[in-house]
């Protein structure tokens, strides 16, 4: 496999938050269904449906073109996600008027940022750079 | 069904399935399977450990985040 590394590397980025999804969707499922909750729960999946799977391919396309000169890991190129998806999120949240968005302190927005980092940082080293390897990619 | 079409049924059968002539492997597989086998287990690094110790605590002492961490990923 020698042709489209660019493809390759967004279909490995793609892979895990995808597959990530599912488990996503059963909790939303269940708040949907048992709670119930007043706010339409079904804009809260446009977020993470839409947006956080082609951030990570085109974040993985990125590491392909840096890769080649000198440049940092693979998990900590991961970690860098959180600081770009958090403010999105934040701006999207507000925007649509998310109960829980509108109701979270700053605290714990901040919070967020170096937990979603830590996260972020194991999983782009262990999960996505195992699909970059076995995609022959980095 | 008549015999004509038992022949038409055979010639399209045969034709969907690939031949069988070229299948045989193409190099020993032993060489790969004892790459495979030296190759080294995933290590994971203390430094992983700790990190997912601390985000594990993280969530532990502020549950508040959960909802924000799963909407994100």
């Amino acid at each position: 496999m020698k042709t489209h590394p660019y493809l390759r590397a967004y279909m490995a980025g793609v892979t895990v938050p995808s597959v990530f999804l599912l488990f996503v969707f059963v909790v939303f499922c269940v708040i949907r269904f048992a709670c119930n909750p007043e706010f339409p729960i079904e804009r809260v999946l446009v977020f993470p449906m839409a947006l956080v799977p082609a951030i990570w391919g085109v974040w993985n396309m990125v590491y392909l073109a840096m890769h080649t000169r000198r440049y940092i890991p693979l998990g900590a190129h991961g970690a860098l996600v959180p600081l770009i998806l958090v403010p999105v999120a934040l701006v999207t949240a507000k925007a649509l008027g998310f109960e829980f968005a509108l109701a979270a302190s700053w605290t714990i927005v901040i919070l967020t940022v170096p937990l979603l980092m830590i996260i972020y940082y194991l999983v782009w080293k262990f999960l996505v750079g195992f699909l970059n390897e076995m995609l022959g990619i980095a | 069904m008549n015999q004509q079409e038992k022949e038409k049924l055979s010639a399209l059968l045969q034709s969907a399935l690939p031949p069988m002539g070229d299948r045989a492997l193409r190099g020993d597989l032993w060489p790969r399977m004892l790459r495979r086998l030296d190759r080294r287990p995933v290590q994971v690094a203390w430094f992983d450990l700790a990190l997912a110790g601390l985000a594990a605590a993280g969530f532990i002492a502020f549950p508040a985040v959960i909802p924000w961490v799963l909407f994100q990923c």
